[in-house]
């Protein structure tokens, strides 16, 4: 999924995921080059989160290899060693930001215990890229309780980005919001994948994002990629259960998970 | 399914379980021993749980001391042996009552308290927002609190010493007419440093299982409210169930 001949940034190869008897991801195969960004979508139940834990450290692999810049991350005991990454930021589904700290605490916490830097500078840091994204300076000091679904998003955006990852991990980042937040979000992750020249991977069921974030789209089908191609092809495409489900048809091939 | 079969999975569940708490307390223990520490965390812990605690603890031994004054009076009564009523107090509470009820009553509150933070942190993917963030959970989470219990237990269970003989104390000289310093010298004269000791042994242990119980279960929690909730159970009963037998353990090794 790279066009450059040189060393993709991020290669996962044959990459096997189950749960007891459940295979959740079947030899996904993906390589992805500097700068680009793939979006892989699928429908629910369909491996994507699973997918990107996996790729970030977070599950170990029954089976396959992950590679950054033609360096082998995966161990013997297929996971990911530890958690020093710094290859890999991520952002969470519900942003998953820390309830006990303030917003500039939360954004500061990857300087702070990622990078070793001091408190102070962990602090500028963070309000630099708070700034970046345009948060203001005030809003430093409220919790994740107190601010809306949507700029939780940004937030969690801003403390990924501190940690000055290669890769940003997207795991459904426009979920759960209206329109126009969805579009800001988006706005924001091209943003900073192009300002820092950023490697993404984004997961999502939502289609307007698909189509606006990604350079590649996949489609991740009962734990296998059955698709790939560019955006312009998507709705273009001849696969069945592509067509279905980029389109939102209810009628079709496609296997609902956990239908009604 | 057969007899068997069900002896058979019921002794796989449990082994299962005994490797993963044994697997946990393991990387626990070591997540305390090695680097980086997070000092301001512990802190936290330390007000939460030493602290906060002191309110619930002064006012158990409080009362305990002043029932078990009024209790041994009236047994002792019955064969004229009243004068070893504050020694009965001072005994009881160093050696069982103080670590016991300190133990019980912090593990309702501290032990709940761990148990719904972390499951909660689990539930929302705040966990694995700290590994994502290059932060070991087991050091910035796991650790600052099991040091901070164990190191509290101790000085709770010495306040509430304390207090639970100053309430005997109260009831002895001022309902049951003993005199003050008659009463003292009784407290103090067999007191041994061993009885101090081995309640605040104790109460390190108790508050080593408090801390342990509450992030295990907080940390295996299940999805959403439910998971929660069991969590928050799981951890008081637990730690509850192990005060009790991890108390006739050392008492043996101490006193028999």
């Amino acid at each position: 999924m790279s066009d450059s001949r040189e060393t993709p940034r991020l290669r996962v190869t044959d990459l096997t995921k189950s749960f007891g008897n459940k295979m959740i991801l079947h030899n996904v195969s993906f390589q992805l080059a500097k700068g680009s960004s793939l979006v892989i979508i699928g429908g629910s139940g369909s491996g994507k989160s699973v997918l990107i834990k996996c790729i970030s450290g977070l599950y170990a692999l029954d089976q396959g290899q992950i590679e950054v810049d033609g360096k082998v991350l995966t161990s013997r005991r297929n996971r990911i060693d530890a958690m020093p990454q710094r290859n890999f930021g991520f952002m969470f589904q519900n942003a998953a930001l820390f309830d006990s700290l303030n917003i500039l605490e939360n954004v500061a916490f990857g300087a702070k215990h990622a990078l070793k830097m001091n408190h102070k500078a962990a602090r500028e840091l963070a309000l630099e890229k708070l700034s970046l994204l345009g948060i203001s300076r005030r809003m430093g000091n409220l919790y994740p309780s107190d601010i809306s679904t949507g700029l939780r998003k940004v937030i969690a955006l801003a403390r990924t980005l501190t940690i000055d990852p290669q890769i940003i991990l997207f795991d459904e980042p426009t979920t759960g919001l209206d329109p126009l937040m969805s579009k800001k979000i988006d706005e924001l992750i091209l943003q900073c994948i192009r300002s820092e020249s950023l490697t993404a991977v984004t997961i999502t069921h939502d289609m307007s994002s698909a189509m606006r974030l990604g350079d590649k789209i996949a489609m991740l089908y009962k734990g296998t990629l059955i698709w790939s191609g560019k955006p312009d092809k998507l709705f273009k495409t001849d696969n069945a259960l592509v067509k279905q489900f980029a389109n939102g048809y209810l009628d079709g091939p496609f296997a609902f998970t956990n239908s009604p | 399914m057969n007899l068997f079969g069900i002896i058979g999975r019921s002794t796989i569940n449990f082994l299962e379980v005994v490797g993963r708490i044994s697997i946990f307390t393991y990387k626990a223990v070591s997540s305390c021993a090695l680097p980086p520490y997070y000092f301001k965390i512990f802190l936290k812990q330390i007000v939460e749980i030493g602290y906060y605690s002191l309110p619930v603890v002064g006012l158990t031994t409080l009362f305990s001391g002043m029932v078990l004054a009024l209790q041994s009076h009236t047994g002792f009564t019955r064969f004229s042996a009243e004068g070893a009523v504050a020694t009965v107090v001072a005994l009881s509470l160093t050696r069982e009552l103080g670590p016991v009820l300190a133990g019980l009553m912090v593990s309702g509150r501290i032990g709940a308290s761990i148990a719904a933070e972390i499951s909660t942190m689990r539930v929302t993917e705040q966990i694995d927002a700290l590994k994502t963030l290059a932060t070991d959970p087991f050091k910035y989470l796991i650790a600052p609190r099991i040091v901070a219990s164990i190191l509290c237990l101790p000085a709770l269970v010495l306040v509430g010493d304390l207090i639970g003989i100053y309430g005997g104390y109260l009831v002895g000289v001022h309902k049951l007419g003993f005199n003050s310093t008659t009463y003292l010298d009784q407290t103090t004269i067999y007191l041994q440093p061993i009885d101090i000791i081995s309640g605040l042994v104790k109460a390190a242990v108790f508050g080593f299982l408090i801390a342990l119980m509450g992030c295990y279960h907080g940390y295996h929690s299940g999805r959403g409210a439910q998971g929660v909730g069991s969590a928050t159970t799981n951890a008081v009963v637990s730690s509850s169930i192990l005060i009790l037998i991890t108390n006739y353990i050392l008492t043996e090794l101490f006193f028999v």
